[in-house]
């Protein structure tokens, strides 16, 4: 018999993201999943008939029952670091959800509890990875943009975005510091530092709603690679979700939801030809685009999140070979600290009921 | 000394009860409500191991406590089968551990091993079953189970695993194979004649149970429990000197089933349905396996002392004296 081992892959909790993290875990030959616990009984009922894998009641279960080798943490970010820190002391391999943690204490303690027990820690920053996301890099890195003059990263809500799961009153991101916007912030902040690099300085202005909760959010960033803003917006339509880099030779727009990429470069032609070539160019690579992921998509390729399969493949690869994780404790702990930082600068305070009932 | 035996009502836990108060063991009998009257001569705890309070109580004064409960159904959810099979285990062990008990004899199945490929050997070592997707819910807790006992001991509680084969004996009628079917006087058998069943005679596990209680050198240690590895024909040939019964037996084409099991689980799978039938279904059932049950011979001196022979004779004797000739299943899946 000549099988190789593969290591074995279980998530703490069943929500809907799991989902997402089980479809693409079962396409990596690296993996086998084990199952999945979680607080929640009709989750747990829910995640076993779909996927056909033990679901458990708490960690403690799945850990002896299951005896994973790498966990995947995705609950409410409040548990994430307290989970992490006991499966790390466990001597698990833990991929936590976006945010990382909710503070830097928090991350601190996490990245000292994979250091200490020689595990992975990295966080699912699955839109860096998003293949739209990856190509603009790519242009970023071969030098075809020129040098990098700043980047804006737009982040909108999706509806349904924040529905209550069933058998519960309302979804766990409500009660997160500055509410539902929270749980959006992470992806265009960990997209703004992977760009700009460490921040130096950063300014923030938020608006909330009738409701007092936070509904728009914009920051601007002076980090060590160039100028950054991000925009968070509860209230703009449609759901939009971009990226743009601005180099010195040419600018490329990343549209994530509709997953196009479009550069935009100067061109040496009478005034009024380029008043109209740069129209017909930007058609012509949307007509592009749109055709390639049509096709993509009826080859049944285009699905949600396409960054965390090419994060996860990635991650399984590096483990299989003792490489770094392509997501380093430190690229999660330093998204945490940036995001607690515009957070502090709107006037967010961190603590919430959710933290205080975990702690307690 | 003192026994308890979960699941002692139950098919194998009867046997289990009846041996070890045959070795001058006291026993007390967990059982659900009104199932009592399963088990003479014990003392009855009625009780359920999805609870807590229950489980403290009953392993409260006992030195060994004997795990033979499992929801065995083929219907249910899947909280319903980790509740009873997965925490019931956990409650037990842990319960059984605080309290002092000195060995906790933990009752698995061979459902947990892979079957890689026709004809493996397989050992106590060998790879967990990696499929779990494709099995049932009672498979999947069971194994579960059996990881979570070995996890328990070691974390040191003093466990020991036994996994038994396709179990037969009074009281039940055996199969005739994994999968069977009746068709008026024939028996279709969805198996090669020379298909390795793992038969084992319910009072053979009950040896063995006495054994793992008392033997040294076993906490933490899994063994395997089959009589004997026997070729379907073989026992089909067996099965019906023992029971007397005329019927012709007819051997399905496994590459035929497998290879129409594969097409509709594909084409229902596009059509976003299961598929009632599952090419590792038919594999499993038609695959062998050869079980090696070395270790249990030399760390805990276990010999099955039932043949097959004698096994089915008293099994089909107890079934006439019970309920008189001509019971017969139309269809009987077996469980492991």
């Amino acid at each position: 018999m000549n099988v190789t081992p593969r290591l074995r892959v279980a998530l703490v909790g069943c929500g809907r993201i799991a989902q997402a993290h089980c479809g693409y875990l079962r396409q990596i030959p690296e993996v086998e999943l084990v199952g999945a616990c979680d607080v929640n009984p009709a989750g747990r009922e829910a995640f076993t008939n779909r996927w056909q894998l033990p679901s458990y009641a708490d960690v403690d279960e799945l850990l002896s029952a299951a005896r994973p080798h790498v966990v995947h943490v995705v609950t409410p970010p409040a548990t994430h670091a307290p989970l992490a820190i006991q499966l790390l002391n466990a001597g698990m391999h833990v991929l936590v959800e976006k945010p990382m943690a909710l503070t830097t204490a928090e991350a601190e303690d996490m990245r000292t509890a994979a250091r200490r027990n020689g595990r992975y820690l990295t966080a699912n920053h699955n839109r860096w990875f998003d293949p739209v996301v990856q190509r603009a890099r790519e242009l970023l890195a071969s030098g075809a943009l020129g040098a990098l003059a700043g980047v804006e990263v737009f982040q909108g809500a999706a509806a349904g975005e924040v529905d209550a799961p069933p058998g519960e009153a309302t979804h766990w991101s409500a009660e997160l510091p500055g509410g539902i916007l929270y749980n959006l912030a992470p992806h265009p902040v960990y997209m703004l530092r992977g760009f700009v690099g460490s921040v130096e300085n950063l300014e923030a202005l938020a608006r909330r709603d009738e409701h007092g909760r936070l509904s728009e959010l914009r920051a601007i960033v002076a980090g060590e690679e160039a100028l950054g803003g991000l925009t968070i917006s509860m209230l703009a339509q449609p759901f939009m979700n971009r990226l743009t880099l601005f180099g010195t030779r040419m600018t490329a727009e990343v549209n994530l939801n509709n997953m196009t990429l479009i550069v935009r470069r100067t061109r040496q032609v009478p005034k009024l030809v380029g008043k109209v070539l740069p129209n017909l160019e930007e058609a012509m690579q949307l007509v592009r685009a749109t055709i390639v992921n049509g096709v993509e998509f009826v080859r049944g390729r285009q699905r949600y999140y396409p960054g965390m399969g090419v994060h996860f493949r990635a991650l399984y690869r590096a483990l299989a070979a003792g490489e770094p994780p392509p997501v380093s404790a430190d690229d999660g702990y330093e998204a945490v600290a940036l995001l607690q930082r515009i957070w502090e600068h709107v006037g967010v305070r961190m603590e919430t009921e959710q933290r205080r009932a975990v702690n307690a | 000394m003192k026994a308890l035996v979960t699941g002692a009502s139950g098919f194998l836990g009867r046997r289990i009860v009846r041996r070890l108060l045959g070795e001058g063991i006291a026993v007390r009998a967990l059982v659900r409500p009104g199932r009592g009257s399963q088990c003479p001569g014990a003392e009855i705890f009625e009780g359920d191991i999805c609870d807590d309070a229950a489980v403290a109580a009953a392993v409260t004064g006992v030195d060994w406590v004997v795990h033979a409960a499992a929801r065995v159904d083929t219907k249910g959810s899947w909280e319903s089968f980790a509740e009873a099979n997965i925490r019931g285990t956990r409650r037990v062990i842990r319960a059984a551990q605080a309290a002092g008990v000195q060995r906790i004899v933990h009752i698995s199945s061979l459902s947990v091993y892979a079957v890689s490929r026709d004809g493996v050997t397989i050992i106590e070592d060998s790879p967990y079953e990696s499929e779990s997707n494709a099995r049932g819910h009672y498979s999947r807790s069971k194994l579960a189970a059996d990881r979570l006992a070995l996890s328990e001991a070691e974390r040191g509680a003093p466990v020991v695993v036994l996994r038994p084969g396709l179990l037969y004996g009074p009281g039940k009628r055996p199969p005739l194979a994994r999968q069977s079917f009746t068709a008026a006087s024939v028996r279709l058998i969805l198996a090669s004649p020379d298909y390795a069943l793992p038969m084992t005679y319910v009072d053979n596990v009950a040896d063995a149970v006495v054994l793992a209680l008392t033997a040294g050198g076993v906490v933490g240690q899994a063994f395997t429990l089959v009589d004997e590895n026997v070729r379907q024909v073989d026992y089909l040939a067996a099965y019906r000197q023992a029971s007397g019964e005329h019927w012709r037996a007819m051997f399905l084409p496994v590459g035929v089933v497998a290879t129409a099991a594969l097409v509709i689980e594909r084409g229902l799978r596009l059509a976003r349905r299961r598929s009632p039938i599952t090419y590792y279904q038919v594999r499993r059932a038609t695959d062998s396996a050869w079980y090696d049950c070395a270790r249990a011979a030399r760390v805990l001196g276990w010999q099955p002392a039932v043949s097959l022979q004698e096994g089915l004779r008293r099994t089909f004797e107890s079934l006439r004296v019970d309920a008189g000739e001509g019971t017969t299943l139309a269809i009987v899946n077996a469980t492991v």
